[in-house]
């Protein structure tokens, strides 16, 4: 199947400074699609690439099989997005405002069809008022509607939950599961809130400075089996060289200041402790953790940079 | 195309900040009418000079509504820069400063098409603000002072222009006036490109306007040959020459006629040539840009 983004060898320079550096990830169809990293990542560059706002300095994105440089008006007539803040007129109402957009999207629809769309995001009842009078999560409902209005296949939302209250923050993460399986949209959203992207996402893309540090299937990356397992040690360096003499080298991610980060199977903590004490290692603490975040962490906090994850 | 002009001037006229210039307009003028109104022999007075002494000045007649009209486009034109730039100077700079610029490139427009679309719709706003000049000046003042020959001081001559020969020479005028202010406007949109935030490129544009302005009133030989015929400023009063006649044997102003319609013309293709040169310098940038805001 052919993947309904294929981005290649992406990089951007900003006065010689790599802000992306030669990402390349896809999107399948369907996919309700994760873009994490820490703020300053590189995320919201990347997406501004994809929506033709920012001109890459190397690399090629195509979007619905069209290279988007050649084929920008017909790939953009696919997409709807929501940008960091949704930032819309204050000074017009939300029904003018969702109109604007509409026809600026190229269609002309009724009033029904705006009605409609604002009844789905919840704001209909305010459809009248000026912009200026919402509160933040309307404003996030509106912008929704509007990257909503033309039906894209391709929904791109750029830290969703960004200033929204936990009611909110679950309300968007409702929409974006009611997107995916019920208007079958595929869906691309970027955060630095890994439990989000952990409760909605079926496939994710980690990023750090700028470069690709895995991507594949959430199911996969929260694997039992890929429990991170951290050692808070006395002299993580001179425990790091025993450790590198030993079958658990394989499984070392990374050295922290005053630990060493493993990646393995749960069921075999307790090896691994036994060992680390045979080896004369001075143990403070040793902690599993299979969460995502727990994953993300010791990935984008370590210097090195792994290969793909592979499913 | 249409629609997306539809949008902007909605967009234009939907913002209080655009009826600021209307306003303003409409009680300078109504505050240089009733000042006319109430002594406008001594303005009359201070504009013949010694002439007043040597010949007998019929004020009654000189004061119509023609030569109020004259008046105030001499006192207003100069000003009214400013409130083109407050519309101009926001196009691009506003939206970026709203962060909608972001959602509008974002959307299936190209940019090229998008700033056209903008400067349209200024050049609309620029042009009504013109129609809105031009009704309450010479509307209102028809209205409130009557019709008759129109009087006009050049150096230390006078000319008298005939009633009849003079509604064709305002409506060239104000023609003309919107050419010199759809120039400040260009300026206006083209310092736009560079800011995220309307107030760069408003004072910006004033303070070029105002300094082009003092070195194209500057009575220095050397600035006459090299840098006043260049200066778009030069150029922009040009208006005046459609009020300037040929003139007979005996000094008579000849109706229909224009003392120096090549100069008129070259002004023009000087002011055009500007507005070409500032909106596509524009467009390129603006094509090349990266959108952050």
């Amino acid at each position: 199947m052919m993947p309904l983004v294929q981005v290649s060898g992406l990089s951007k320079k900003f006065r010689g400074n790599a802000v992306v550096d030669d990402l390349s990830f896809s999107v399948n169809e369907g996919d309700v699609y994760g873009f994490l990293g820490q703020n300053g990542a590189g995320k919201s560059t990347t997406i501004r690439m994809l929506l033709t706002l920012i001109t890459p300095s190397s690399g090629n994105i195509e979007l619905f099989g069209m290279n988007l440089q050649k084929e920008r008006k017909k790939i953009l007539k696919q997409i709807g997005a929501v940008i960091e803040k949704p930032d819309l007129y204050k000074y017009l109402s939300g029904y003018e405002n969702l109109s604007l957009f509409a026809r600026m999207s190229g269609i002309r629809p009724v009033k029904e069809d705006l009605i409609r769309q604002l009844e789905l995001v919840g704001i209909a009842d305010r459809a009248k008022d000026k912009v200026r009078t919402y509160s933040q999560g309307m404003k996030q409902r509106l912008g929704i509607a509007v990257a909503l209005i033309h039906d894209p296949r391709l929904i791109i939302l750029d830290e969703p939950t960004n200033g929204l209250d936990p009611q909110g923050i679950a309300d968007m993460r409702n929409l974006i599961l009611h997107l995916s399986r019920h208007l079958h949209k595929t869906i691309i959203v970027s955060s630095h809130l890994l439990n989000e992207i952990e409760q909605i996402s079926t496939r994710m893309l980690i990023i750090d400075k700028g470069k690709k540090m895995v991507e594949g299937e959430v199911s996969s990356l929260i694997d039992p089996a890929k429990t991170i397992v951290e050692a808070e040690v006395n002299d993580p360096a001179a425990a790091a060289v025993l450790v590198k003499s030993t079958r658990w080298a394989a499984h070392l991610r990374s050295t922290t200041p005053g630990s060493l980060v493993f990646i393995l199977s749960k069921n075999q903590v307790p090896d691994l402790n036994r060992d680390l004490v045979h080896l004369g290692i001075s143990i403070l603490s040793i902690q599993a953790k299979n969460s995502l975040e727990a994953y993300f962490l010791s990935l984008t906090g370590s210097k090195q940079h792994v290969a793909a994850f592979t499913d | 195309m249409w629609q997306l002009l539809q949008i902007e001037l909605f967009k234009i006229f939907r913002k209080s900040r655009t009826y600021i210039s209307f306003g303003a307009i409409g009680a300078m003028v109504i505050i240089i009418q009733a000042a006319l109104k109430y002594d406008g022999r001594s303005y009359i007075e201070f504009l013949v000079g010694g002439l007043k002494d040597s010949l007998e000045i019929p004020y009654a007649n000189i004061l119509n509504g023609y030569f109020v009209c004259f008046i105030i486009l001499n006192l207003l034109l100069i000003h009214i820069p400013l409130l083109i730039a407050l519309v101009a100077g926001d196009s691009i700079a506003g939206e970026a400063n709203m962060g909608t610029l972001r959602l509008i490139v974002s959307k299936p427009v190209s940019r090229t098409q998008l700033m056209l679309v903008k400067f349209l719709a200024t050049l609309i706003y620029t042009a009504l603000l013109l129609i809105w000049l031009a009704f309450i000046s010479l509307a209102l003042s028809i209205l409130f002072f009557g019709t008759n020959d129109i009087l006009i001081a050049r150096n230390d001559a006078l000319e008298i222009i005939r009633a009849n020969d003079v509604m064709w020479r305002y409506l060239a005028a104000f023609a003309f006036a919107t050419v010199a202010l759809s120039t400040v406007a260009a300026l206006a949109f083209l310092l736009s490109v560079f800011a995220e935030n309307s107030i760069g490129p408003i004072v910006l544009t004033i303070s070029i306007v105002i300094v082009f302005t003092l070195l194209s009133e500057m009575q220095i030989p050397l600035y006459d040959r090299t840098i006043k015929p260049f200066l778009f400023t030069s150029h922009m009063l040009a208006w005046k020459g459609f009020f300037y006649t040929k003139v007979d044997a005996a000094g008579s102003a000849i109706p229909g006629t224009i003392e120096n319609l090549g100069a008129i013309m070259k002004s023009f293709f000087v002011l055009m040539a500007y507005i070409a040169g500032f909106v596509s310098s524009a467009i390129i940038i603006f094509n090349r840009k990266d959108i952050l805001s």
